[in-house]
């Protein structure tokens, strides 16, 4: 038990310390920004007004209310991001965080999104408990709480400049209400033209969320008038959470795909056509291991490696490179690397005969053919008919050294990798250059391409 | 064409006028029908022809058959829900419904094959246009004044039987009488038409003994001749408008207009007619009025809604329908030789179904094979699958016993499970091989997982607190009894879930988890539960910097597990301070005290997850592979350096070393990459920069942008300020 508030009391001093340096923060840039003054009014604002919700859904119960409220809570997020860009703005790269706090912006857009689906979750779990019980809920006040709460969060989406937002609203895919209203909006202007130019643009999607959940409110109302059944408010709150979620998956989604450290979709043409270029360059092998990933909203980075001819000079060859994949990756680190030729004669006990070696890579199917070609037919057809194979010595010695080739070459050579082999294209030499001397074995499943 | 549409205009409203008289007469007689067959053969002249032959005579029989059944709905359908209702349902012929149905069908068919690039386009407007059919009939059935009128009305009609409203019923009926119209094929030459005819012919005969058997028992029999005159004034009109003049108007039209805007436009003009009619339709005229019972289907607001739906519903679908009738139901093989796409046309839907079971069959195979294939996701699954089961038997004698405290907790349960859910998740897609667009795989999903878990994890906290703090002002005076027995049994399962995550997040060496208390003992569960968190807890931290199993997915599961725990155990503590001394106060106090448990004990994993995920350095092994590569004879300054920790246990590093003149490349790129080895980094790139190179870029007209330059001597500031 001791053991037990030891670990409490350091947790509880941990969170005081991180609520404590939190308003440090918070006062520092109040008293520096303008903008900030402005978010944290418009933030006291949205307090006061999801604390009357608050209050009105304990008077009424209504779950449309409260799924409502979650949206102001979510609005409370919004603005929490947009200071948390402020602090970004302000923050220089240091030796804790090298890569800058770009990515800090990214996790609050992705934990407030989440936030939003996880609160409006437990709507939904609270609508089906209701749905046993159904508690008196009357119409009074819900419309007028909608009004309220749909102007407070029209004021925070449009009047707080929040950039890491409107890069993640016009990046991420068209959520299911946003193609819906654009379709419904396109034919409405096919005949009345003169709307086209307040429909036609692409909408904000919070503001659709906003109007469109103050809708359900406002129809929620009308049907209690009418019917008196809270069967109708737990209806139009499960629609509420529906759109919510609909309207928060897609920017979740982009948010998401950031975090696991990906290269986005619409720059994967662009960079293959840059290092194709790249590949080209007088004295460049292969480039292999490239991997790209976006650090903020808009910061690429990436890293490479380059097998250089043995007599280019490597300060030319990286100048080029770097020069020609700069403007698309800012952050990019080059290794260029030669051939080792000593490596080729020191002698190895597990060196395998050269003509297994183009085997190792499973998932480079290309390669497998190639060399199914030349390579002797039985041994060939035995490993990729999988791992059971009837020459059990020389398959699974071929395996082997697919499966661990950071043991069996020297650091210097081949960099370790822990991921698979197979993580990306790699760039040939269209016209095969004069090849140096190549030393017998080398893991590399590009190079076996050319033979 | 106008006149065409003038013509349709009043024939349409002539058609609602005679729906509502025949509602009338409906009340009186049952025989509508076989006059409308008996007209139709004196009209068309059937046998003119010839004697039927014998596959002429099948057909006739089938579609009199198949006829007979929809008619006989539809009559029944309209007696019981009245003229407006019945009209806004029926009167779309086949189009509406049968696209309402196949846009609704072909749902999940067109998510699983969006290989057809017409296929996700077309799909927009008709799912809404089927949205809107289904909301329209919803309106109809739910939002109806009626029923309360209705069902106090007739408590002898046919549908208090089954506990629906009279005009429910109704509704249903005709819906399924739409349904089987709309499998029909449509009369199109003149044989058919004959064939129509006759058919019609043959289902009135079918129909005639049932009518005769309604009419001999119905009451208003007696009354009936008193003005029959009038009746059969009546009849003859509702039999020459609306079977005979309104179909071979809208044939003439059909063929004038298209049929698909002649539906539009025919649905407008008679749905808004009915609409009229039925304001002004409050009794029946003239001297029927006196034999008639006054009409007890009005309009109501639901009415309308429903109105205006199936209004936006049948523009859409003739719209969506008229241009792409073909596409609909082919499906895309692929591209013939000249380069266009080629369809299939014939069961298009039927094999895209059949295809879409096939591949949800593999893929569930193929996930299944995946989860058993690694320990944590085996054990995740495991667990799922026990709790699931524990919840399907709670909601099972939930509903048996019809206890909603049961029923409630059992949601409540599966809402729990969706964390499991997402671990399983996570952790299968977690190995994942690395792809174009992911290039180092997807190993960090546990981890953003483990945050989304924290997160959850939070929010359930924060739920807690707040309802406990609000229950703490007015302590409500709870009966916990019947639960008792349940928050012990969910209280087992959990415990059991909490020993094989922690042995398998924890190895070994978790002796004090080990001591299962098997009795309900508030407080031996309470500490060993603690003991167990504490366990884990210090785990983390002590553990946090060496290369450690440490998956953050396993720990937001295990976390979410023993909340579980807890809430189950503060159920059976409180229940039993509220039943021995009454302390009512006792269960938001608990509650309280659970969910700051919970809120403290999420923290380090949030805390971890974020750190990994904004790519914050792994301290000591950044600060020791800097001392390191600076180390390195001919190395000058370390620049541009980034280390970052991928997921738990892979570190990452990209360092540009600045060096001599006239040091090697290859042996420092060699001493370098050993170095970082060395310091744990696994993954490396190291670029290896010298005088010449910022010169080859000035001389290309790039600038170095110059950030995070460390030397040995800024090195000890950096890791200061840190």
């Amino acid at each position: 038990i001791l053991a037990l508030l030891h670990e409490l009391r350091d947790a509880y001093s941990n969170v005081v310390a991180f609520v404590r340096e939190l308003a440090v923060q918070l006062a520092m840039l109040q008293a520096e920004e303008k903008r900030a003054k402005r978010i944290l009014a418009v933030g006291g604002l949205l307090l006061i007004s999801v604390c009357l919700l608050t209050v009105w859904g304990h008077l009424n119960p209504s779950m449309t209310l409260g799924a409502f409220t979650c949206l102001l809570l979510f609005d409370l997020c919004y603005i929490g991001v947009a200071l948390v860009s402020l602090w970004v703005e302000r923050r220089q790269r240091c030796l804790a965080y090298t890569f800058g706090y770009e990515r800090f912006e990214v996790l609050a857009v992705f934990a407030s999104l989440m936030l939003a689906i996880l609160g409006v979750f437990f709507v939904l779990k609270e609508c089906v408990e209701r749905a046993f019980e159904p508690p008196d809920v009357t119409p009074s006040g819900l419309a007028l709480g909608g009004l309220v709460g749909l102007v407070v969060h029209l004021v925070a989406v449009y009047s707080v400049e929040n950039p890491a937002y409107n890069h993640v609203i016009d990046a991420s895919t068209s959520s299911w209400l946003q193609e819906h209203v654009t379709d419904i909006s396109e034919s409405l202007c096919h005949h009345v033209p003169g709307l086209s130019k307040l429909l036609l643009p692409r909408l904000n999607p919070l503001a659709l969320l906003g109007v469109s959940s103050a809708m359900c409110l406002f129809l929620a109302s009308c049907l209690l008038d009418a019917y008196q059944s809270s069967l109708a408010d737990i209806t139009m709150a499960v629609l509420a959470a529906f759109v919510v979620v609909v309207t928060m998956a897609p920017m979740a989604a982009y948010c998401g795909k950031i975090l696991l450290q990906s290269t986005p979709a619409h720059l994967v043409g662009q960079l293959d056509k840059a290092l194709g270029e790249a590949a080209t360059l007088d004295g460049v092998l292969e480039l292999r291991k490239e991997r790209t990933w976006l650090t903020g909203f808009g910061q690429l980075n990436g890293c490479l490696q380059v097998r250089v001819r043995r007599d280019a000079s490597e300060q030319l060859v990286l100048a080029h490179v770097t020069n020609r994949l700069a403007h698309l990756v800012p952050g990019l680190t080059v290794q260029v690397y030669k051939d080792d030729w000593s490596r080729g004669l020191q002698p190895s006990a597990s060196w395998v005969a050269p003509r297994f070696n183009p085997f190792a890579p499973p998932a480079a199917p290309s390669a497998a053919a190639a060399s199914h070609a030349v390579a002797p037919a039985s041994s060939a057809s035995s490993f990729l008919a999988g791992s059971s194979s009837p020459h059990p010595s020389a398959a699974s010695t071929a395996v082997s050294e697919a499966n661990l080739p950071d043991l069996l070459l020297p650091a210097s050579f081949a960099p370790p990798n822990p991921f698979t082999s197979h993580a990306g294209v790699s760039f040939m030499l269209p016209p095969p250059p004069p090849p140096p001397p190549m030393p017998p074995s080398t893991s590399s499943s590009t190079f076996h391409q050319r033979y | 064409l106008s006149s065409y549409i003038f013509l349709l205009l009043g024939v349409k409203f002539l058609k609602a006028v005679g729906l509502f008289l025949t509602y009338d007469l409906l009340k009186l007689v049952n025989i509508v029908h076989l006059f409308t067959g008996l007209f139709q053969v004196v009209m068309h002249k059937p046998l003119s022809s010839g004697v039927l032959s014998r596959t002429r005579f099948s057909r006739v029989l089938a579609r009199g058959l198949l006829g007979c059944l929809t008619d006989g709905l539809w009559l029944l359908g309209l007696s019981l829900c009245g003229p407006l209702r019945c009209i806004l349902l029926y009167e779309h012929e086949d189009l509406l419904v049968l696209s309402a149905v196949r846009s609704l069908c072909c749902k999940s068919t067109t998510t699983v094959a969006t290989s057809s690039a017409g296929a996700s386009s077309a799909s927009l407007p008709a799912r809404r246009g089927g949205a809107f059919f289904v909301g329209a009939v919803l309106a109809l059935l739910f939002l109806d004044h009626d029923s309360a009128a209705a069902a106090v009305g007739d408590q002898a009609g046919p549908a208090s039987v089954l506990g629906l409203a009279d005009h429910k019923l109704g509704l249903i009926i005709v819906l399924c009488a739409a349904l089987l119209t709309s499998l029909k094929p449509p009369a199109v030459s003149a044989d058919d038409k004959s064939i129509a005819a006759l058919s019609t012919c043959s289902s009135a005969t079918m129909l005639l003994p049932l009518s005769l058997w309604q009419a001999a028992f119905s009451e208003t029999v007696e009354s009936a001749d008193t003005a029959s005159s009038h009746v059969l004034a009546a009849l003859a009109f509702v039999v020459f408008i609306v079977f005979a003049l309104d179909r071979s108007v809208s044939a003439a039209c059909s063929a004038q207009i298209g049929s698909a805007s002649l539906n539009r436009v025919a649905f407008l003009l008679v749905s808004s007619s009915g609409l009229l009619l039925s304001l002004v339709w409050s009794r029946p005229t003239g001297r029927l009025s006196s034999i008639v019972p006054p009409s007890e289907h009005r309009l109501s607001g639901g009415c309308l809604a429903a109105f205006l739906l199936m209004q936006a519903c049948a523009l859409v679908f003739s719209a969506s329908g008229a241009q792409r009738p073909s596409a609909r139901n082919a499906s895309f093989i692929g591209y013939s030789a000249g380069g266009l796409p080629l369809y299939t046309s014939g069961g298009g839907s039927a094999a895209l179904l059949s295809r879409a079971r096939h591949d949800a069959m593999r893929l569930a195979r193929d996930g299944l094979r995946q989860v058993l294939a690694e320990p944590n996701s085996r054990s995740i699954f495991y667990f799922l699958l026990l709790n699931l089961a524990f919840t399907g038997v709670e909601l099972a004698y939930g509903l048996w016993t019809n206890s909603l405290g049961l029923l409630s907790d059992g949601f409540h349960m599966l809402f729990d499970c969706s964390a499991l859910v997402m671990g399983l998740c996570a952790s299968v897609l977690g190995r994942w091989s690395p792809t174009r667009s992911f290039p180092f795989g997807f190993n960090r999903v546990e981890v953003l997982s483990g945050f989304v878990n924290a997160m959850f994890l939070m929010i359930i906290a924060a739920f807690v607190l707040i309802s406990a703090l609000s229950r703490l002002l007015h302590p409500p005076a709870i009966s916990s009894e019947r639960l008792l027995p349940v928050s012990i049994c969910g209280l087992l399962v959990n415990l059991f879930g909490l020993l094989s995550f922690s042995h398998a997040h924890s190895h070994g060496g978790g002796s004090a988890t080990k001591s299962k208390p098997h009795h309900p003992d508030s407080a031996s569960t309470c500490s060993s539960d603690a003991k167990s968190h504490s366990h884990s807890h210090s785990h983390s931290h002590t553990h946090s910097h060496s290369h450690s199993h440490n998956d953050a997915n396993m720990r937001g599961v295990f976390l979410h597990v023993m909340a579980d725990t807890l809430g189950s155990v503060g159920v059976i503590i409180s229940s039993f301070l509220v039943s021995w001394f009454g302390f009512y106060i006792a269960d938001p106090v608990c509650s309280l005290f659970i969910s700051l448990l919970i809120l403290l004990s999420v923290m380090p994993l949030l805390k971890d997850t974020v750190s990994v995920l904004a790519l914050s350095s792994p301290m000591p092994e950044a600060e020791d592979a800097l001392q390191r590569l600076l180390a390195i004879s001919g190395v000058m300054r370390c620049r541009n350096c980034r280390f970052w920790r991928h997921t738990n246990d892979t570190l990452c590093a990209c360092v540009h070393l600045v060096v001599a003149t006239d040091a090697g490349e290859q042996r420092i790129l060699t001493a370098a990459t050993a170095a970082l080895k060395t310091s744990g980094f696994h993954t490396t790139a190291v670029q290896i920069e010298k005088e010449a190179f910022f010169q080859h870029m000035s001389g290309m007209g790039n600038t170095v942008p110059s950030d995070l330059e460390i030397t040995r001597d800024s090195l000890m500031v950096q890791v200061c300020t840190v």
